[in-house]
């Protein structure tokens, strides 16, 4: 049969239908050590070419691959100006859950005390 | 160092509404004479307390950090003070904060917070303020603003109460609705915020050409254009500076654009930046560094807004988390964008400050490989009293990250399926398929098919007898009643089966070129004719029996009888018969005769046969014709031609003779005469006879 007008572009059809184009970052080492107990996850961003959301994916997968644990620290002075900066956190005790060295953690949060100069932090910290 | 504590209110007179300037203080070791007042309260017992987190889970983020702050507490040795405090209307003043080390000579306070009050109370000698929410700046709705539904550029009833869209960067396949249904005008956003380009504009996801109607000098002029506008077959008008489109025709589907963004003093595109412009338009908090957004994370973005429910602070979310920054609101009011990330040194902008060292390498937590970076400058060592972990998140394998966002999410109905010409019509119910074959760049010629009707071949002057051809028959074009003067003659002769010429020399000078186009086995001849620019193409069938009515396709005039094409003479040397078959004449080759529809010709073979020296004399005349046909030569005429004289003397006699045939082939023909003598009966005389003055005549497209 006589064809007028082909149909729309089979990919661009298949966009049309979907919320988004997609890349994906994946970590070999990190689904062969954690096979199922390893997540994944999807995020659509605002933007608009492939090439950066490439590098985007990669960056994000950099930071949740993990495993990450949620550690909170009591610490001097009131700080809520730390949420959601990159510090180092260095325990006195030794043996504290790997502290007793500097380690970069991410804050999440942070509660000043009504009753003492001091704010907890809770953060981000990689496992391993 | 001594911390000083400055709070300044902005209460209400309880009777007057008049704002009442109330300024607190605490801590320090001078007098209070900061900031140029010198009417500061001293009480302030200490700095309020904040709690801050950002959201958090298996997933990833899912909301940036809004301070939340305890209540502050002033206390005065005078009890008269607190009570004059207290008597005034508290609720919603606007509230500061700033602290500072008074010990300089010109101590500097920086600002802690900036907030409203929520309630107060007061007790015990205490006035006790209790801060309010302070994501009440970060709750606004982005988009307030809707078509009224009023004509114009507040649309028609369709658009009434609709929500006057956003869009900053670059956003895909947002929906168009319907602004001014009589015009076929639709919305992309809000027209007082001119957009910077539309790229694509598609119906059902097939896009059209785009021609751009430029802003005229107001809204309601550039709408007007754009009205006015004929947008291209299959495409828009589009009105950028209005946020407007106009389809060539009423869509068939959700008609939908690839937008770049809302300009404002200037189109942007990153992340940052687009931030700070949300912001704005609500006249929300500062965005702190857009520009270091910009450069941290340089990607070609957008975002589009479309819902009235939808609050700065979510906005904020759909802006940043899919770019690995985070915001959190600070207690000053302000907005800080940083980036999530675990890594150090160069390959993070915000980490590469000038340390007093030299840069070395160190261990990010959890890496393998060292990262450059200055560890003492860069990130704050901050030193923890006590640890406790609360809970850990399972490691990611695979991140999938979406990008080019749909906004208009399309079923396989909302998208365009093949056009296939069965399946399209003309206006008046024609399908498009039972005028194929179509030619490729073939153009719509002037007026030919009304012209058909007044030049209809009739099946009286189309159907041609066997005999009637050559057909010569003319077509004209004409506009209205005026010939236009593309006039030709076409001369389509056939014989038996389908050949065909033009004849392309006669009429007006200003006639195109006409050429026969292609021969088909069912006897359709495809006619080609140009004149100008335009051209004409012209099917006319002819069958093997004559000229079908379907040559009214062409229409003609009248039709004339053809003269004859063309004669064949062969005139021979004398010949004396022989006992044995002898060729008298032979065609030198294969002739056509095919210069009228049956391809007739008539062959006349005329001689004086001449007995004057013999008698009892007989010969046989034969005539054949080779048709072309593979048959070979098959003999037509076998004529016995003889003398008997009784006299008993020689006897001179002359016999004119003539034998006409009529040969009707497609093929080209030969043809053969032969002599032999034979006995008469009653006589023995075989001797040969003259043949004299012979002459052979084929007359080619004889009728």
């Amino acid at each position: 049969m006589p064809v007028i007008t082909p149909p729309v572009d089979a990919g661009l059809a298949a966009w049309l239908k979907a919320d988004a184009l997609y890349v994906a970052a994946a970590d070999a080492s990190i689904a062969t050590t954690w096979g199922t107990k390893a997540t994944e996850t999807t995020i659509i961003s605002p933007i608009a070419l492939e090439a950066d959301a490439d590098t985007e994916a990669a960056r994000q997968l950099r930071f949740f691959e993990g495993p990450l644990v949620a550690d909170q620290h009591i610490v001097k002075g009131l700080r809520h100006d730390l949420i959601g900066k990159l510090i180092r956190v260095k325990t006195r005790a030794v043996q504290a859950l790997g502290y007793d060295t500097a380690q970069f953690v991410f804050v999440i949060a942070a509660a000043e005390s009504d009753t003492s100069d001091t704010t907890t932090l809770t953060v981000l910290k990689r496992l391993s | 160092m001594s911390r000083t504590i400055l709070v300044e209110a902005s209460p209400c007179d309880a009777s007057t509404g008049i704002v009442v300037p109330v300024r607190l203080a605490g801590g320090g070791s001078k007098p209070y004479t900061h900031l140029g007042h010198v009417d500061w309260r001293s009480g302030v017992m200490d700095l309020p307390r904040f709690q801050t987190a950002l959201g958090f889970d298996d997933t990833g983020w899912t909301g940036g950090a809004v301070p939340q702050s305890a209540a502050l507490v002033f206390m005065s040795g005078d009890p008269l003070l607190v009570s004059d405090l207290g008597n005034l209307y508290w609720k919603d003043a606007a509230l500061t904060v700033k602290v500072g080390d008074d010990a300089p000579d010109a101590p500097t306070f920086a600002l802690l917070m900036t907030a409203t009050v929520a309630a107060i109370d007061v007790s015990d000698g205490r006035l006790t303020l209790t801060i309010g929410d302070m994501s009440v700046a970060l709750s606004k709705p982005l988009l307030s603003t809707y078509f009224a539904g009023t004509g114009g550029i507040e649309g028609d009833d369709n658009a009434k109460n609709r929500i006057k869209r956003r869009s900053w960067g670059r956003v895909f396949n947002v929906e168009g609705f319907i602004l001014d249904e009589a015009n076929n005008i639709w919305e992309f956003g809000d027209p007082a915020h001119p957009l910077e380009e539309f790229e694509i504009v598609r119906d059902k996801g097939r896009a059209g050409d785009i021609n751009l109607i430029a802003w005229q000098g107001t809204i309601d002029t550039t709408l007007a254009a754009l009205i006015a506008a004929v947008p291209p077959q299959g495409g828009a008008s589009v009105a950028p500076s209005i946020a407007c489109v106009k389809w060539w025709t009423t869509p068939s589907g959700p008609l939908t654009a690839d937008i770049r963004g809302e300009i404002g003093s200037a189109y942007v595109d990153r992340v940052g930046s687009i931030a700070e412009r949300i912001v704005q338009s609500v006249t929300g908090p500062a965005i702190v560094d857009a520009a270091g957004a910009d450069a941290l994370r340089p990607y070609e973005v957008g975002i589009h807004f479309n819902d009235d429910s939808e609050t700065i602070g979510s906005a904020l979310d759909r802006l940043f988390f899919g770019v690995s920054l985070i915001w959190a609101l600070g207690a000053d009011g302000t907005i800080g964008i940083s980036p999530w990330s675990f890594e150090t040194g160069y390959s993070s902008p915000l980490w590469t400050g000038t340390g007093s060292g030299s840069p070395t390498w160190v261990y990010a937590s959890g890496r393998s490989s060292p990262v450059w970076a200055y560890p003492d400058v860069d990130v704050e060592l901050v030193e923890s009293e006590s640890v406790s972990r609360k809970a850990s998140y399972a490691p990611m394998k695979t991140r999938r990250l979406g990008y080019q966002k749909n906004y208009r999410v399309q079923s396989d109905g909302e998208i365009s399926a093949a056009i296939l010409a069965s399946d399209t019509f003309y206006p008046d119910g024609t399908k498009v398929s039972d005028l194929m074959p179509q030619e490729p760049a073939a153009q719509v010629s002037r007026n030919i098919d009304a012209d058909q009707s007044a030049y209809a071949f009739t099946t009286t002057g189309g159907v041609a007898s066997p005999g009637q051809l050559p057909f010569t028959f003319r077509a004209y074009v004409t506009a209205g009643a005026a010939d236009v003067s593309i006039l030709t003659d076409w001369s389509v002769t056939t014989t038996g089966g389908v050949t065909a010429t033009i004849n392309n020399t006669a009429g007006d000078a200003n006639r195109g070129v006409v050429t026969i186009t292609g021969i088909t086995a069912d006897g359709t001849i495809v006619i080609h004719a140009t004149e100008g620019t335009a051209e004409l193409q012209k099917t006319v069938t002819i069958s093997t029996k004559g000229i079908l009515a379907d040559l009214s396709n062409v229409g003609t005039g009248d039709i004339n009888a053809g003269s004859v094409a063309g004669i064949l003479s062969y005139s021979g040397s004398d010949v004396v018969t022989t006992t044995s078959e002898g060729t008298i004449y032979e065609s030198p080759s294969a002739f056509a005769i095919g210069d009228s529809v049956f391809g007739v010709a008539l062959a006349t073979i005329s001689f004086v046969h001449d007995a004057s020296a013999i008698k009892d004399a007989a010969f046989t005349i034969r005539v054949y014709v080779d048709l072309g046909d593979g048959a070979g030569y098959i003999k037509v005429i076998e004529q016995v031609q003889g003398i008997r004289a009784n006299n008993g003397t020689d006897t001179y006699l002359a016999f004119p003779a003539s034998f006409p045939i009529a040969v009707q082939s497609t093929h080209p023909i030969k043809v053969k005469v032969t002599q032999q003598s034979v006995a008469m009966s009653g006589g023995t005389n075989k001797d040969g006879i003259w043949l004299r003055n012979i002459r052979l005549t084929v007359i080619k497209g004889a009728r």
